[in-house]
């Protein structure tokens, strides 16, 4: 069956709802009961019934077929739930797998909307079937061989999205007959389009309420500014009246800001929903027992961040549920309950959100993690470091080895990944753990990565912002007089009976445009001579002094992505533009400090 | 001063002609978003030292090359604009010495056509040609930093 040429926008927002509908399905399966009554599957078939609809809308005739048969058996489940001598996780367990199953046939239309006439069905009805004892097979057929047309789509349509009729794209899908596979077409979507993801603009789901808030308050602001237009035409600017406008207005700009930021924000709801899938899934194939908990679903992130959370919390799932969480048998022997717990932690922080994932697994011994980093060259013989620092070396690239997997509980692999992750969404990661109890995966990470309170500082370049949530405390170095170790190689300061290693920021920031005599003037031994402010920056558990030339002040910046040919400079995090209108490059102290500490 | 052709509309076939030390060069006019005046751009460290740092356009952040330095080009004057143009990594502005006009020139009839062998490093030079007996090197300024680093490697 052909397709006519699908606009993009249309594919996007199938893409986006079939995405929001399958999100539902899972709830519905995760929320089921053995108790449950055929009532409480109008979810599901509501879900069925709308990816039907969209499919056939969005002119996927293959997948419409697909969603109408996978339907019709959803019906018979729903009539014999409960009467059958079907276990009961079995239905949940075969739901679950035909919402994979479809989810699979959206990510792969995704890239390639072709795809859409291979799908097949097969191998998940065998489950639906086993499911709904047996279909008579022309009942279904019967249908099937009923060629599909337009008007049959836009009417399911119609039920499950009334709000695509008005999208003038809608107009594309009315061209020849369904049946003409003409694909070579003129306004065939340019394959690249097709192809790349990441191609397809980014939509979001928005509350009606949170842009009516946002339409409201620039209508307060341009009424403002009119009354303020007013004043300056009849020089009545100085006027305590004008004062107070102007101050009102102030806060209105703050509050649009705040308004549009929040646009952007959503639950970590769906987040902890697609882990819990993880986990399920997992400990199925293992033949293990986990039960999940999630608590602070309703915490805000911006969307970018929370994507980008997906696998790195899958994966740590992953390797809890396969080298944590122990067998039934296991458990039972060490007194633990046979069923494993995970928990899902979101909370709201002074600097952001913490997302904790919980298991109550076998833990990980961090004098092995030691030794194999030793082994492995990754740390010196005899660097001493504390039991929680040693943890934390999961996290280095070097441990991600096969032959660790087993000897670390397997946490080894891939972990470097997750850190990598998370620092480049200006997060920091740590691990704790009790060998036999447990472990705890702590990942705090800003709200958003728009608006940042930012220190300005200067360095021989020029101006550069460090966001506050990089730096633990900035101090006087007049008051914490450093001094020299191993010659003049190394710097270091007493920070209340804490000795911490002192840098220069100018080491991380070589360049050829720096002048050769204010790099000589930035040399290390000049310290004692010319004290700088210097920042505390923290490490899991170390903590390096950065010091620079002078701090310029205290300002809120908005943070811009940084420019791509920039990129590849590990410590810049992004730009931004200064009030006096100059361009500046925020930077990213933690991986100043990260890079320091692993370096030796 | 060059031929110029302003009744023809297809505009691929346009070229921007500027100068760079004593050699003149052309970049097809659609690569080119806009020609500011030159900006002293603000430095940034970590990077190749023909990146020269990068300035505010209207609020967009925007990279800054000297294109003599990186074409080799010794004798550049002091310059007087710059040729915004984007690349798959944002945009980027190129530091030439000053820009002459704009011509019409087919590009099937210019010499010295590249050849595969050439290699991909040489990807940016489309050829040479004549323009008011002057020679003119034709050159694709996207691909002159495409699948190049700019930045010092730590």
């Amino acid at each position: 069956m052909g397709i006519q040429p699908i606009d993009a926008e249309i594919l996007s927002a199938f893409i986006e709802d079939s995405y929001d509908v399958l999100g539902q399905w899972e709830r519905f399966c995760f929320d089921l009961k053995p108790t449950a009554t055929s009532e409480s599957f109008v979810v599901l078939m509501r879900c069925a019934h709308n990816l039907k609809g969209s499919a056939g809308l969005a002119g996927f005739e293959n997948l419409h077929n697909r969603m109408h048969l996978i339907e019709d058996y959803l019906v018979r489940i729903r009539d014999n739930f409960g009467k059958t001598t079907i276990p009961f996780n079995e239905t949940v367990a075969t739901l679950l797998e035909v919402e994979k199953e479809i989810r699979r046939w959206i990510e792969r239309l995704k890239v390639d909307p072709e795809t859409e006439k291979e799908i097949s069905s097969e191998s998940i009805e065998t489950g639906l079937k086993v499911l709904v004892g047996d279909i008579p097979s022309d009942s279904l057929t019967e249908n099937l061989s009923m060629p599909l047309h337009r008007e049959q789509w836009q009417q399911e349509a119609e039920t499950s999205q009334s709000d695509s009729q008005t999208n003038p794209n809608f107009q594309a899908l009315n061209g020849p007959s369904p049946t003409s596979p003409d694909l070579t077409g003129p306004e065939k979507l340019n394959p690249s389009q097709r192809k790349d993801p990441a191609k397809i603009d980014e939509t979001l789901r928005v509350s009606a309420s949170k842009l009516d808030r946002l339409i409201q308050l620039v209508g307060e602001i341009s009424l403002n500014q009119s009354i303020l237009a007013r004043s300056a035409v009849e020089n009545t600017l100085d006027s305590k009246a004008t004062r107070t406008f102007i101050d009102l207005n102030s806060k209105l700009v703050q509050d649009l800001q705040d308004a549009a930021l929040a646009i952007r924000m959503i639950p970590v709801e769906g987040l902890f929903q697609k882990i819990e899938r993880m986990v399920r899934d997992t400990a199925v194939k293992l033949n293990k027992q986990v039960h999940v908990e999630r608590y602070g679903e309703d915490v805000t992130l911006d969307k970018l961040i929370v994507e980008s959370m997906i696998e790195p919390l899958v994966h740590i799932a992953r390797n809890a549920i396969d080298h944590g969480i122990e067998s039934m048998d296991v458990r039972t022997q060490k007194g633990k309950a046979p069923s494993g717990k995970v928990k899902l932690t979101a909370e709201n922080t002074s600097t952001g959100v913490s997302l904790i994932f919980e298991d109550d697994g076998k833990g990980i011994d961090g004098e092995i993690v030691y030794k194999k980093a030793v082994q492995r060259g990754i740390i010196d013989q005899g660097q001493e470091l504390t039991p929680g620092a040693k943890l934390q070396l999961i996290f280095m690239p070097g441990l991600s080895t096969a032959e660790a997997v087993t000897e670390l509980s397997g946490r080894g692999v891939g972990m470097d990944v997750v850190a990598a992750e998370v620092q480049r969404m200006a997060g920091q990661v740590e691990v704790q753990s009790e060998v036999g109890k447990g472990t705890r995966i702590h990942i705090s990470l800003p709200t958003n990565l728009s608006i940042v309170d930012a220190i300005v500082i200067r360095s021989v370049g020029g101006l550069y912002a460090i966001p506050n949530r990089d730096i633990a405390e900035v101090i006087d170095l007049r008051d914490f007089p450093p001094s020299s170790v191993d010659g003049d190689h190394e710097q270091v300061f007493d920070l209340r009976k804490r000795i911490i290693p002192l840098a220069e920021i100018e080491t991380f920031l070589t360049s050829a445009l720096v002048p050769k005599s204010a790099r000589e003037t930035a040399a290390p031994n000049s310290t004692i001579a010319r004290p700088r402010p210097t920042m505390i920056v923290r490490h899991h558990e170390d903590l390096l002094g950065i010091s620079v030339e002078a701090v310029i002040g205290q300002k809120q910046v908005f943070a811009r992505p940084l420019l791509g040919h920039l990129r590849p400079v590990p410590y810049f995090s992004g730009t931004t533009i200064l009030s006096d209108g100059e361009p500046c490059i925020i930077l990213n102290l933690s991986e100043m400090a990260r890079r320091y500490f692993t370096s030796q | 001063m060059m031929s110029n052709n302003t009744n023809h509309d297809d505009s691929s076939d346009k070229f921007i002609v500027f100068q760079m030390g004593d050699e003149l060069f052309a970049a097809s006019l659609i690569e080119v978003r806009e020609v500011i005046e030159h900006h002293q751009p603000k430095p940034i460290p970590n990077m190749a030292t023909y990146f020269k740092g990068v300035i505010n356009i209207r609020g967009e952040i925007v990279g800054v090359i000297d294109l003599r330095e990186r074409l080799g080009i010794r004798n550049g004057q002091s310059p007087l604009c710059q040729l915004v143009f984007e690349t798959e990594s944002g945009p980027l502005a190129a530091i030439v010495d000053r820009v002459h006009s704009v011509i019409v020139s087919n590009l099937s009839e210019l010499e010295r056509r590249p050849s595969v062998a050439q290699g991909s490093d040489r990807a940016y030079f489309l050829g040479v040609g004549k323009v008011d007996e002057k020679i003119v090197t034709f050159i694709s300024l996207p691909k002159i930093v495409s699948n190049e680093s700019m930045a010092v490697d730590l």
